[in-house]
């Protein structure tokens, strides 16, 4: 190991530089302190991807994303388990590089309902509080839909997302989606284009009586200028979505908006092949954080501030190898890092088959999605469905390149001819609908670090303590059975619905990448590890940001309400370099 | 080549490294597989035949093999055959190349488990939802797999290998390989590698050899985008899907592309 140096002392330091860490870079730097972005990964922009899309390089190798051989998680379905390493990406699967997941990502930019905010006091005041199982940690997140609307807001005109207003201002819009919390204004963009498959959705789910909208999407319908000034083209719905890169840059993406925004400041410094293995501190305050650089060598970041913006994982990660907070104790329910890690039940779908109709599955956009939120949160009335929460439902946008896409309704031989025939009847005139489903917090379900298991720099992995419980079951059951309504109103010349979740979460077979808390927000120091500026409560110049806040996790993709939560923590960065201490 | 150059267009020359089949020396397989690449079974679609290709562009002869051997791939290629045969409609596994595909993931980064955690301790699960879980890399997984399959079938047919033996017997191996009924040596109990996982892992490499972009030598003479209907990468075609958006059970008549 080479000698450690100590750098110039810096206004503020930011671990990871996705969308979390470049809007706090963006804005921060223009407001005039000095920002050091220390980002995992390499470089990486729009040039890599204008030589064309390889399904197999990025959505089956996943070159985008973090290299397990290096670091992975282990997962344990229970306390009593033994923690076993995730060894191939499997489950989730967080980028690795500048931008992070807002390169690779789907794009698919919900808000979250203002129930969401406040699950626990709504949930007890329309069913009492029996209606949560005892061992069901959800909580308020300390902050109201309300308080954060202008940040949502930012954040989509800064990113340029397409979609259709439900409610502006309290007046309901037809055509949006009438479920959603007030915004003050409509999204920058108008909607994408609908998919055939999502019009076809769209005409069954309001034969039903339900209330289909298009989803909002991080992919520009036109071209757009951000009010930074940052422009992009409008999208070519070439139909390499999640995984993968955008070869003109009409995807919603750091790289293309705050980063180089924080750049133009001249007071942003990006430094890449980063490694961050500890944050200092001494006497209740960040001192910086040390970090290998490109060439191995350990060096010293000094900061005013430390802002934390990697992905959830690594953000609780970092806290514990850092020893900073309390962790988090199942077995007393005491401490807070580590507390309440939830991810997305997603176990109901249904696929449709339709002769006559060709579906062009390849032709379609990032985050183009039509949708229905009559079956989410607390959208419907939950007596006597002896569980809480719901799903969105939606006809989205992946996969569509054919080695992920190659699909037979269940039943089908797995191979042989009548394989081979089936996936060829069913990839062009078909259509998924899927149920992204919530997930609430347990007792049990916790972030810690493994005893066993280290990564390349010898450091311990994050272990994950996680499995699916009864109300979710139930809830993933009840939405496969709405599923099969919808899909019988479709009039498709076949098709299979249902909900079920495994014996135990796989964390084998790709899911979802909304893994959520660790390091939550709340309004209460023995119960959250972040105030609603997510500020640590025990630390007053340390910052935490990312989905690691979430309390719990509602049945929204998470990225629109963590680029809200980021123009928060920099409104409480900048009060904090004004009167210095906890802010709340 | 496009069958419809208007749609989609080839603007591009055809590379030098692909040879250039006149009709008369492809009819067969250029007919069998431009028509069906562009009907994918919709009657809107079949309403509109489109004229087969005049021409068809194949792409150059198979690489040498780097990992397998010659019996391993003579295996692999019936294996893979058995999941994707050659019909009337359309070539087979092994017409798409996936044997050479294999072989070169397992030749490579893959092969090695570069994008694998493979530090210890290492413990047989003991129930699902923990994936793989062997010290062993894909290619040492391929090289185990295939030996006791091979074992499997001389001590059960006769001394014979799995191609030497008949589609029916070939399916019988295939289904108790399915059904986790080889022992492959590598699990102890029901939730460790078992004949299952490895064939699992087998189906999953043959989708990729059928459906890659025909760079990772798979997806020969687009044998699996022409099946599936898939047109390729469309920054090929210019971004011309755009304007195609909404006209949706028009038939779409390219020849599919790759990057390159």
């Amino acid at each position: 190991m080479a000698g450690r140096t100590t750098l110039p002392k810096v206004d503020v330091v930011c671990v990871g530089v996705g969308w979390a860490g470049g809007i706090m870079a963006a804005e921060l730097a223009k407001a005039g302190l000095s920002v050091v972005g220390l980002e995992r990964g390499g470089p990486r922009g729009v040039e890599d991807f204008a030589h064309g899309h390889d399904e197999l390089r990025y959505a089956v190798d996943r070159e985008l994303m973090q290299n397990v051989a290096s670091e992975t998680w282990t997962l344990r379905h229970d306390v009593n388990d033994r923690a076993l390493p995730i060894r191939r990406l499997g489950s989730f699967a967080p980028a690795y590089g500048v931008g992070g997941s807002g390169v690779s990502w789907a794009g698919q930019t919900w808000r979250f309902n203002p129930r969401d905010f406040e699950i626990r006091s709504r949930t007890i005041a329309r069913y009492g509080a029996g209606a949560i199982p005892a061992d069901m940690t959800i909580q308020d997140w300390g902050i109201t839909y309300d308080d954060l609307e202008p940040y949502y807001d930012k954040f989509e005109y800064m990113a340029g997302i397409s979609g259709k207003a439900g409610n502006i201002k309290g007046t309901k819009v037809p055509g949006g989606n009438p479920f959603e919390g007030p915004r003050s204004r409509d999204f920058p963009l108008p909607p994408l284009i609908e998919s055939y498959a999502g019009s076809v959705f769209r005409e069954a789910a309001a034969k039903v009586g339900y209330k289909p909208f298009p989803g909002p999407a991080g992919a520009l319908s036109k071209p757009y200028t951000n009010p930074d000034g940052m422009s992009r083209p409008g999208c070519t719905y070439c139909g390499f979505t999640g995984h993968f890169g955008c070869h003109i840059g009409a995807k919603s993406d750091p790289t293309l908006t705050v980063i180089p925004t924080a750049q133009k400041t001249g007071r942003f410094e990006l430094r890449t092949n980063a490694q961050v293995i500890e944050i200092l501190h001494d006497g209740g305050r960040a001192t910086g954080v040390r970090y290998y650089d490109a060439s191995g060598a350990v060096r010293d970041q000094p900061a005013d501030v430390v802002v934390l913006t990697a992905f959830t994982l690594n953000n609780c990660r970092l806290l514990l190898l850092s020893k900073m907070g309390k962790p988090y104790d199942p077995a007393t329910g005491e401490g807070v890092i580590g507390r309440n890690y939830c991810y997305q039940s997603d176990g109901a779908g249904a696929m449709a088959y339709f002769k006559d109709k060709d579906f062009k599955p390849y032709m379609v956009a990032c985050g183009s999605a039509i949708a229905i939120d009559d079956l989410n949160g607390d959208n419907f009335d939950h007596t006597g469905l002896g569980f809480i929460g719901g799903g969105l439902i939606k006809v989205g946008s992946n996969p569509t390149t054919p080695i992920n896409a190659v699909l037979a309704p269940p039943g089908t031989p797995t191979w042989g001819l009548e394989w081979k025939k089936a996936i060829r009847k069913h990839y062009a005139h078909s259509l998924i609908i899927g149920a992204q489903g919530e997930s609430p917090a347990y007792r049990g379900h916790y972030l810690s670090l493994d005893p066993n298991y280290r990564d390349a720099y010898g450091l311990p992995l994050v272990r994950i303590t996680f499995d699916w419980e009864p109300n979710e079951r139930k809830m993933v059951a009840y939405l496969g059975e709405k599923l099969k309504e919808i899909a019988t109103a479709m009039n498709p010349d076949s098709f299979v619905a249902g909900g079920v979740l495994a014996e135990h979460y796989d964390g084998n077979s790709y899911q979802s990448t909304h893994n959520t808390g660790g390091v939550i927000m709340g309004a209460d120091p023995r119960t959250s590890a972040v105030n609603n500026y997510l500020q640590m409560w025990d630390f007053p110049n340390t910052f935490v940001v990312g989905a690691s806040a979430f309390p719990q996790n509602a049945g929204y993709n998470p990225t629109g309400t963590v680029g809200a939560l980021a123009y928060r923590a920099v409104d409480g960065v900048l009060r904090y370099r004004k009167n210095p201490g906890p802010l709340a | 080549m496009s069958a419809e150059p208007d749609e989609g267009g080839d603007g591009r020359s055809v590379p030098s490294r692909r040879a250039l089949l006149s009709t008369a020396g492809g009819v067969v397989a250029g007919g069998a597989i431009g028509v069906g690449g562009v009907v994918t079974g919709g009657s809107a679609l079949a309403e509109r035949k489109p004229k087969p290709p005049t021409t068809k562009v194949l792409d150059d002869p198979p690489p040498p093999l780097r990992v397998l051997t010659d019996a391993e791939a003579a295996t692999v290629t019936a294996m893979a055959e058995r999941v994707f045969p050659a019909d009337p409609d359309g070539d087979g596994a092994a017409e798409a190349g996936v044997t050479h595909y294999i072989d070169g993931r397992l030749a490579g980064a893959w092969g090695d488990g570069d994008r694998m955690y493979l530090r210890g301790p290492f413990f047989e699960p003991e129930h699902e939802g923990h994936g793989y879980q062997l010290p062993l890399t894909p290619r040492e997984v391929y090289e185990r797999a295939l030996r006791a399959i091979d074992t499997y079938c001389r001590t059960k047919y006769a001394g014979k290998a799995f191609p030497a033996l008949t589609t029916a017997q070939q399916d019988a191996v295939m289904t108790a390989l399915e059904k986790g009924q080889v022992d492959l040596g590598l699990a102890t109990g029901a939730h460790g590698f078992t004949s299952a996982s490895f064939f699992a892992m087998f189906l999953r490499n043959v989708t990729e050899g059928l459906f890659c972009d025909p760079m990772h030598d798979g997806n020969r003479d687009m044998v699996g985008w022409l099946w599936l209907g898939f047109p390729g990468d469309p920054v090929a075609y210019g971004d011309r899907y755009g304007g195609l958006i909404g006209r949706w059970n028009e038939p779409y008549n390219v020849y599919p592309k790759g990057v390159r």
